[in-house]
């Protein structure tokens, strides 16, 4: 679906944000993007749909370059991106005008603007709030607005930096939720940046980011077993795996891959 | 102190005026201007005040409202009207004394231009009141769109403003809690004088111009992200499209106006 090969990206002369990163996003995967602050989550994102152009290297959507301006607006339209400021990134006064700013953009006949503006706000829970003013409304239903207009698009990748990191708990699960629906339910490919491991493990593949590489990959399970290896990074591990490694510690006999509380259950149980 | 500020003066409702087309009554708006500007003789402004006390009771807006919207102009009216009171001389001298000099003539034309104030910005002010800013941008967007032919920014300009409205309100919230997080470090916004005061702004206004600067930032990405390429190419999903009662108010300002022609010159 979305080829990153070798890409390395600066801003300016020094300051380099990305080194040879090469990724490969397969259509309907679920994959998260982890790693600290300032490790080049965001910018990896950016290049998903054309917003950066790599220094080095190239960044290929189902074979188009990113690089061709004659691709950007195809690419945009297959790859939608969702931010983290829930704020800044819805445009105009009213909820379903929103919405039906993207496919407005897009040229698409009103009748079937409006029809997909209703499915997209039935899609995330929010048809009553149609009318209501942007300003309004809560953190997550906001980011939830932001995932309609999204949807309304029909885009093939959903891209979500840090969309829940300004959240409540409550808001946070409202986003988990749609966002795992839309992926299991149309088959759209996600790639979801994330803080909270927790939220990693609900993946199909976790990418691990360090100082602008790709340090690590694999499932969840692969990644959240190698904890010592994590830990040497800086990173964390989910709550539920660091209970299994204590466990382990302790003397229990549980798999070393166990990432779900019912893994965890279902072992010590048995 | 910020929050307060509430934007536009949209009286929410129903009526057949809320419902017209927001190009009409852009475009009545303006021609009641000319209607009211063609009024020579006091007596015809009875006509162009009955269509504004019409459309007031038709639209359900209570007098008050309209009566709000005058209050900012209180001091440009007075001052108007005094003026004009003292420059006018013709007609009989009803008050002489030093300078100050006031005839019949400046008393009529004193009222005769206050009335006309009254008018146009009531005017003005019934179109705001029964109009929704957004859909207002939108009458500006189309009635605009034959000029940018040549190359008049008609789309970018309605995309501004679209985008002020969006923001004023998030923009007003952010100044509130900057100014309530400055007031808890001890700043003083009350207290001193004028100057004393707008230099206690300045720790509310740095941070707040450079989230602005952040957010539109953001915003410009999460645009082009959704595609946004300029006005070219771009479709709407509520199309605006006159109906049967846009007809009949068009008709109502060429009878306003037709009444006001005939009447003066016949007298
Ligand atoms: N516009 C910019 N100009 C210069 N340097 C930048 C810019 N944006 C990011 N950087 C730098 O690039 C590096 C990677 O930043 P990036 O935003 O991709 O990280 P991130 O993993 O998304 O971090 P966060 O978790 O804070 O969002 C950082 O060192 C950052 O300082
Ligand atoms: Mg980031």
């Amino acid at each position: 679906m979305i080829r990153l090969d070798n890409v390395t990206y600066r801003y300016g002369e020094e300051g380099i944000a990305l080194k040879s990163v090469s990724l490969n996003i397969e259509k309907g995967e679920m994959l998260a993007i982890v790693g600290h602050n300032g490790s080049g989550k965001s910018t990896l994102a950016k290049h998903l749909n054309a917003l950066l152009l790599p220094t080095e290297g190239s960044v290929t959507v189902e074979g188009m370059d990113t690089k061709d301006p004659d691709n950007t607006l195809n690419i945009r339209k297959k790859v939608g991106m969702v931010f983290q400021n829930p704020d800044n990134q819805l445009v105009t006064t009213i909820v379903e005008e929103d919405v039906a700013f993207g496919p407005e953009n897009l040229g698409i006949p009103s009748a079937e603007i409006r029809e997909r503006v209703n499915k997209a706000l039935e899609a995330v829970g929010m048809t009553e709030y149609a009318n209501a003013a942007p300003h309004m409304l809560s953190g997550g239903q906001k980011q939830r607005i932001a995932i309609a207009g999204m949807l309304a698009m029909k885009p093939e990748v959903l891209v979500l930096d840090e969309s829940t990191a300004m959240l409540d708990p409550q808001g946070r699960q409202e986003v988990l939720e749609i966002v795992s629906r839309v992926n299991k339910e149309y088959g759209m490919t996600v790639v979801m940046i994330t803080q909270y491991m927790e939220e990693a493990v609900m993946a199909d593949r976790v990418a691990v980011m360090k100082g602008g590489e790709l340090i690590m990959t694999g499932t969840p399970k692969e990644v959240f077993s190698r904890g010592e290896e994590l830990r040497s990074h800086g990173l964390d591990l989910p709550a539920i795996a660091r209970l299994r490694d204590e466990l382990i510690a302790g003397g229990m006999d549980i798999p070393k891959d166990a990432i779900t509380a019912q893994e965890l259950a279902d072992a010590i149980c048995r | 102190m910020f929050k307060d500020i509430t934007l536009g003066q949209y009286f929410p409702g129903d009526s057949v005026i809320h419902r017209l087309d927001p190009r009409t009554k852009l475009i009545l708006m303006m021609a009641y201007i000319v209607a009211v500007f063609l009024v020579k003789d006091m007596w015809l402004f009875l006509f162009t005040a009955l269509y504004a006390v019409g459309v007031t009771l038709i639209a359900g807006v209570p007098l008050s409202y309209l009566i709000r919207s005058l209050k900012p102009l209180k001091f440009i009216l007075i001052f108007m009207f005094i003026i004009n009171l003292l420059v006018t001389s013709t007609g009989e001298v009803l008050v002489e004394w030093w300078i100050i000099r006031i005839t019949t003539g400046g008393v009529k034309q004193a009222v005769f231009i206050t009335i006309r104030l009254i008018l146009l910005v009531s005017g003005t002010s019934l179109m705001t009141l029964t109009t929704t800013p957004i859909s207002l941008t939108d009458g500006l967007e189309r009635l605009m769109m034959p000029l940018s032919r040549f190359r008049f920014p008609a789309h970018e300009l309605a995309m501004m403003m679209t985008i002020a409205l969006r923001f004023i309100p998030t923009l007003l919230e952010e100044a509130d809690k900057i100014t309530k997080a400055q007031t808890a470090r001890g700043a003083d916004f009350e207290s001193g004088g004028i100057i004393e005061r707008a230099k206690s702004m300045v720790p509310v206004l740095v941070p707040l111009f450079v989230s602005a600067f952040r957010r539109a930032d953001e915003l410009a990405m999460a645009m082009e992200s959704r595609c946004y390429h300029g006005g070219e190419g771009r479709t709407r999903m509520t199309v605006l499209k006159y109906r049967r009662r846009d007809l009949w108010a068009y008709l109502s300002m060429v009878l306003l106006i037709g009444l006001t022609l005939i009447l003066q010159a016949v007298l």
